[in-house]
């Protein structure tokens, strides 16, 4: 009986320990400024063509509050019959990463919508998007230069 | 899933009392009951329900090798059993905040709903069985059930297995502690919904205010939101287990009513004071031997179960200076105060200690007591806008959170007004559906005390 109970608690034990594992292998928190995760994964691109929006616009176009995140910064092209935004977040803690997600997913299908038929390139580009969430950053993309910024995004961590 | 979202207070826990109570035995009774709780659990993260199994299975073979072994290795069972359960909350919890004093990069996870809580309950259990108060759980069902049960798991309070062990062979659902039941998690759901989501959007809106003012609303309106939030949790907690035939002991008690520090923490989370008190602060020693050591320890440990980071160590030991200044120097002047005075005294020392509690840093802590003390600012324009839109909320609020509503409560029924309990439930029913009304225009949040 004894025997017994000893070798179910090392059971529990390695289980435990392969649980660990899984949860302590994920991407680790990056401990970069948000403005110099910023700068390096714009630079040398230009992306001039995309200006920076305030708080406003970001509750506006996918209804998220800017304040409850850590950082953010969105950048948008001010053609409207251009799809191509890009946008940087860095999270207070990792539960805010599915609601980043669902919103900019919306967004990406609204957007899709609201091209379809008629701007082929845009629906492509929109195809093509990219959204990255690694631990407390994460980046939304829609530009040609997507996989470029991406890859930049990725380093600076 | 959380206790003021639509799915839970019209789905889940009118399915789970209705299967619970077509079940013939306390042995399905529990069952359904357990069922639902990993279900509650697993609601928003089911890999952590892993976890909580884990914690279940670990703990009750423990309990059962406690009761064979004696001496020596009866200890170390148990120690090992202590440490096991340290180790996966320090490792869950405490793991980002150490690799960040050294600089290092943190890991990326979340961290698991109601941890500190089922590992206290855990722990509450192994002490009881080690120190011979309660014979070890024989039904896996009834322990899985003391640890996952949903009405406690994600903030408490953390019912103490002595207290809950003979309920576990038999938890009538009797209509009378039903009503009770209902009309707490009501009051609960009144509490977070109107008052505590109020105050919190007050809080939010003062943040960057840098006038005195603004400091001392922004101060006030997070003391008054967390006290609404976690009692509003607390008795919807105990509201929710008395449904179930449960009796779970009050976890609040009036705290801003206190007439020193204290009396607050006879009165604030009681469960957890008890939990510190009955655990760390007697096995220690008590007021015995090495008293201020023993103290310090309980209050560093007290802040640090909040959390990992300093400004929740900096809170508790902020407790701890202030027990022993009371026990030491101050006691024999508060007692010949009135009781307005010693009243107010506590409110203060509260209120600074919930800045050193809401703030991201010690600095930031520091920067919220320069605003509240600038005499070159006293007021300005939105300090003055918030607190004019918002008097009634504050008024309301500190009449609640005093003992003038249940005393009118109580002398209403002593009396015996015609119509009373009509006019009783009444407000209650239209308190609810208020609520209700604001948890479906989105103002809700969630609970402050999920994050411990």
């Amino acid at each position: 009986m004894r025997i017994g109970l000893r070798v179910s608690k090392a059971v529990i034990l390695i289980v435990l320990i392969v649980l660990m594992a899984v949860v302590f292998s994920g991407p680790k928190e990056s401990r970069e400024t948000f403005e110099t995760v910023l700068s390096k994964t714009q630079e040398g691109l230009d992306l001039s063509s995309m200006p920076g929006q305030d708080n406003q616009k970001i509750r506006e176009i996918f209804g998220l509050d800017p304040e409850s995140f850590s950082a953010i910064a969105y950048f948008k092209i001010d053609d409207v019959m251009q799809a191509n935004e890009y946008m940087l977040v860095q999270f207070n803690d990792k539960s805010q990463s599915k609601a980043f997600e669902d919103a900019v997913q919306k967004r990406i299908d609204e957007q899709i919508n609201l091209y379809e038929g008629y701007a082929p390139d845009e629906v492509q580009l929109l195809d093509d998007a990219i959204i990255d969430v690694q631990a407390n950053y994460a980046l939304y993309v829609v530009d040609d230069q997507a996989a470029q910024i991406h890859e930049q995004f990725l380093s600076s961590l | 899933m959380v206790f003021n979202s639509l799915i839970f207070i019209f789905c889940f826990l009118p399915i789970t009392w209705i299967l619970t109570r077509i079940v013939p035995t306390t042995f399905l009774k529990n069952l359904v009951l357990f069922i639902f709780s990993l279900l509650f659990y697993s609601w928003n993260d089911p890999f952590y329900v892993l976890l909580l199994l884990i914690s279940i299975a670990w703990n009750y073979l423990t309990g059962l090798e406690l009761e064979k072994e004696t001496g020596k290795t009866r200890k170390i069972v148990f120690w090992s059993a202590i440490a096991f359960n340290l180790f996966i909350l320090g490792a869950f919890k405490y793991t980002n905040f150490l690799l960040g004093i050294f600089g290092l990069e943190g890991f990326d996870f979340a961290l698991p709903v109601g941890l500190s809580f089922f590992t206290f309950s855990a722990i509450s259990y192994l002490a009881d069985v080690y120190k011979n108060d309660v014979p070890a759980q024989k039904n896996p069902l009834s322990l899985g059930l003391y640890i996952a049960f949903f009405g406690k798991i994600s903030s408490g309070p953390i019912a103490f297995y002595r207290d809950m062990e003979p309920q576990f062979q038999n938890h009538p659902m009797n209509f009378t502690l039903f009503c009770e039941g209902l009309i707490l998690f009501t009051k609960g759901l009144i509490k977070k919904a109107l008052f505590a989501d109020s105050f919190a959007l007050v809080f939010s809106s003062l943040a960057t205010n840098t006038s005195m003012a603004g400091a001392w609303l922004y101060a006030l309106s997070y003391m008054m939101q967390i006290y609404f939030d976690f009692s509003g949790y607390s008795d919807m907690a105990i509201g929710v287990s008395n449904m179930f035939g449960f009796k779970l002991k009050i976890n609040f008690d009036h705290p801003y009513s206190a007439k020193s520090i204290q009396d607050f923490w006879r009165r604030w989370h009681i469960s957890l004071s008890t939990w510190f008190r009955d655990y760390v602060y007697i096995p220690l020693g008590g007021n015995r031997h090495d008293y201020v050591r023993n103290i310090l320890i309980v209050w560093f440990l007290t802040g640090l179960w909040h959390g990992a980071n300093w400004t929740f160590i900096l809170w508790g030991l902020y407790y701890g200076g202030l027990i022993l200044l009371e026990k030491f120097v101050l006691s024999a002047y508060l007692d010949k105060l009135p009781m307005a005075i010693r009243r107010i005294y506590t409110f203060v020392l509260v209120l600074f200690g919930w800045v050193f509690f809401f703030s991201d840093s010690i600095l930031s802590a520091f920067g919220t007591f320069g605003h509240m003390f600038n005499f070159m600012n006293i007021c300005d324009s939105q300090a003055l806008f918030v607190l004019v839109g918002h008097i009634p909320l504050f008024v309301l609020g500190f009449l609640l959170t005093g003992e003038l509503f249940d005393k009118v409560e109580q002398f209403c029924f002593q009396k015996g007004f015609r119509y009373d309990k009509i006019v009783y439930t009444s407000l209650y029913l239209i308190g609810f559906l208020i609520s209700v009304a604001f948890v479906v225009g989105s103002t809700y949040q969630s609970f402050l005390y999920f994050a411990f």
